[in-house]
C-alpha cells in the first residue's frame, strides 16, 4: 500500500513539474544576430562575381552562396582547385571583398607559425585549431593574379582568421581570431552555437 | 530507375506493415529551456498512437493510444561540442506507470556543411511486478541542410538518425535498433517541426518486431 501511494505521489509531481515546463513563462536572454546563408544559382549572381570567378577558376566546380547579416547582403563563391578551397566574396553589388584560402598551420614559416600561438597563448589555454583561412583583401587584378599563383604586381593585404577551441577563465568555448600577416592580434570574437535539441534529445 | 525505387520502398512498406508488426503516429513536443551558464532543461511530451498492428490483437482493437511518456533532461553543455545531461522518464502504458533514469553524454560535430551527433546514454526502468531493465543506448544524429551549409531559420533540412540498445533485465539480453529518417523545418530561432518515418526494430534476440511510425515533431526554445 506504501508503495502504491508513493508511486502515486512521485507521478503527481513529475506531471505537475513537467507541465510547469512546458507551460512556463518566457525567459528573457540576450539574442544573438543568426546570419542567413543559402545556396543560390549562377543566374542569380551579379554580373561581376560572375566573371570574375569564371575567369579564375575551373566553372565547372563553383557554388554559390548568398549571406545576410546585419551588415547587409553578401555573395560568396565556393570552388575547390588544385587540392585547395577558395572562398571568394563580393558584396551585393558583385564587387570583389576578398578571398579566402583553407589552410593549415604547419603550412605557413616558423616564425609565423610561433608568432601566431604566442598571440593565442596570451589569451588561451588548452587551445585547439578547428580551422584556418588565409584572407587576401587588395584590388581585383592582384587577386585573380594571387589565386593563378602566379606573381602580384601590386601589393595586397593578408590575414589569418582562425577558428579555435580555447579555455578561458575556466570555461571553454570556440573562437574566431583574426591575425595580422605578422602573426599580431586584430580582432577575437566568441562563436555562439546553434542549439540543437533535435539532435541531442 | 526512379519506378523501381519506388517500387522497392512499396514492398519494404508493405513487408513491415503486414508481418509482426505495429505501424502508426508518434507526436512529439520538445521544448528547452536556456539557463545561465550553459545549463539548459529539455522536456518531451511523447504520445504513441497505434494505427494497425499485426497479428490482429485478442481485443479485436488495433488503433489504441498505447502510450504517453513524459522525459525531462537537465543538461551542461561543456564547450560548444560536448554535452552531459542527467534525466527522468515517466511513462502511462496500459494502466501502469514506468519510471526511467537517465544519463546521457553527446558529443556533436561541425562537419563542413552538416552537423553529426554521437550521443551515448545509460537508463534503467522501474516497473511495478518486473525486474529493473538496463539499457545502453548510442545514437547518431546527423543534419544536413536542403539550402547552404547550415540550417538557418526558415529552411529545411534533412536529419536521420541510427540507434543501437544493448538491453538487460531478469539476466537476458537483448537488442533493438531504430532508424529515423525526418524533414524539418525551421520556423523561426526557437521553433522548428520535424516530419518522417520511424523504424523500429525491438526484441532482436527473442521475437523480433518491426515497427513504423509517422513522427510528427514540434520544437520550442523558451
Amino acid at each position: 500500500m506504501m508503495k502504491q501511494i508513493n508511486f502515486v505521489k512521485i507521478t503527481s509531481s513529475l506531471q505537475l513539474l513537467g507541465l510547469t515546463l512546458l507551460l512556463a513563462p518566457k525567459l528573457t536572454f540576450a539574442q544573438q544576430k543568426i546570419e542567413r546563408e543559402y545556396a543560390i544559382k549562377a543566374t542569380q549572381v551579379p554580373d561581376p562575381a560572375l566573371e570574375f570567378v569564371n575567369q579564375t577558376f575551373d566553372k565547372k566546380r563553383i557554388k554559390w552562396y548568398a549571406e545576410e547579416s546585419q551588415k547587409g547582403r553578401s555573395i560568396e563563391a565556393k570552388v575547390k582547385q588544385d587540392g585547395t578551397v577558395y572562398s571568394i566574396e563580393f558584396d551585393e553589388k558583385g564587387n570583389l571583398q576578398d578571398i579566402e584560402t583553407l589552410i593549415s598551420l604547419n603550412s605557413l614559416p616558423q616564425d609565423l607559425q610561433k608568432a601566431i600561438m604566442k598571440t593565442l597563448e596570451a589569451d588561451f589555454t588548452r587551445i585547439k585549431i578547428h580551422k584556418m583561412q588565409r584572407q587576401w583583401t587588395g584590388n581585383a587584378a592582384t587577386l585573380q593574379q594571387l589565386a593563378s599563383k602566379k606573381k602580384p604586381e601590386e601589393d595586397y593585404t593578408t590575414r589569418y582568421e582562425i577558428v579555435i577551441r580555447g579555455s578561458k577563465d575556466r570555461s571553454t568555448s570556440d573562437y574566431e581570431v583574426l591575425v595580422d600577416d605578422y602573426g599580431k592580434l586584430i580582432s577575437k570574437s566568441k562563436i555562439i552555437q546553434k542549439d540543437s535539441p533535435h539532435l541531442l534529445f | 530507375m526512379k519506378y523501381y525505387l519506388i517500387l522497392a520502398l512499396l514492398m519494404f512498406v508493405s513487408s513491415i506493415v503486414s508481418a509482426q508488426n505495429q505501424f502508426g503516429i508518434l507526436p512529439v513536443i520538445n521544448t528547452t529551456i536556456k539557463l545561465p551558464n550553459d545549463w539548459k532543461i529539455n522536456s518531451k511530451l511523447e504520445g504513441r498512437q497505434l494505427l494497425k498492428q499485426h497479428p490482429f490483437p485478442v481485443d479485436k482493437n488495433d488503433q489504441v493510444f498505447e502510450r504517453l511518456d513524459l522525459e525531462v533532461v537537465t543538461n551542461k553543455a561543456l564547450n560548444s561540442s560536448n554535452d552531459v545531461g542527467l534525466g527522468y522518464l515517466i511513462r502511462r502504458q496500459e494502466g501502469k506507470f514506468l519510471h526511467r533514469f537517465i544519463q546521457q553524454y553527446a558529443y556533436t560535430q561541425k562537419l563542413y556543411s552538416s552537423r553529426l551527433s554521437h550521443r551515448f546514454r545509460t537508463d534503467q526502468s522501474f516497473q511495478e511486478d518486473e525486474a529493473v531493465q538496463f539499457r545502453l543506448r548510442y545514437r547518431a544524429s546527423w543534419e544536413k541542410p536542403l539550402s547552404g551549409l547550415q540550417v538557418d531559420p526558415k529552411e529545411f533540412y534533412l536529419k536521420l538518425n541510427n540507434e543501437y540498445f544493448g538491453i538487460l533485465q531478469a539476466s537476458k539480453t537483448n537488442m533493438e535498433i531504430r532508424g529515423l529518417a525526418v524533414v524539418g523545418y525551421t520556423i523561426g530561432e526557437n521553433n522548428r517541426i520535424e516530419t518522417g518515418a520511424d523504424y523500429r526494430m525491438e526484441e532482436i534476440f527473442t521475437q523480433l518486431r518491426h515497427k513504423l511510425f509517422l513522427n510528427i515533431g514540434f520544437y520550442h526554445n523558451f
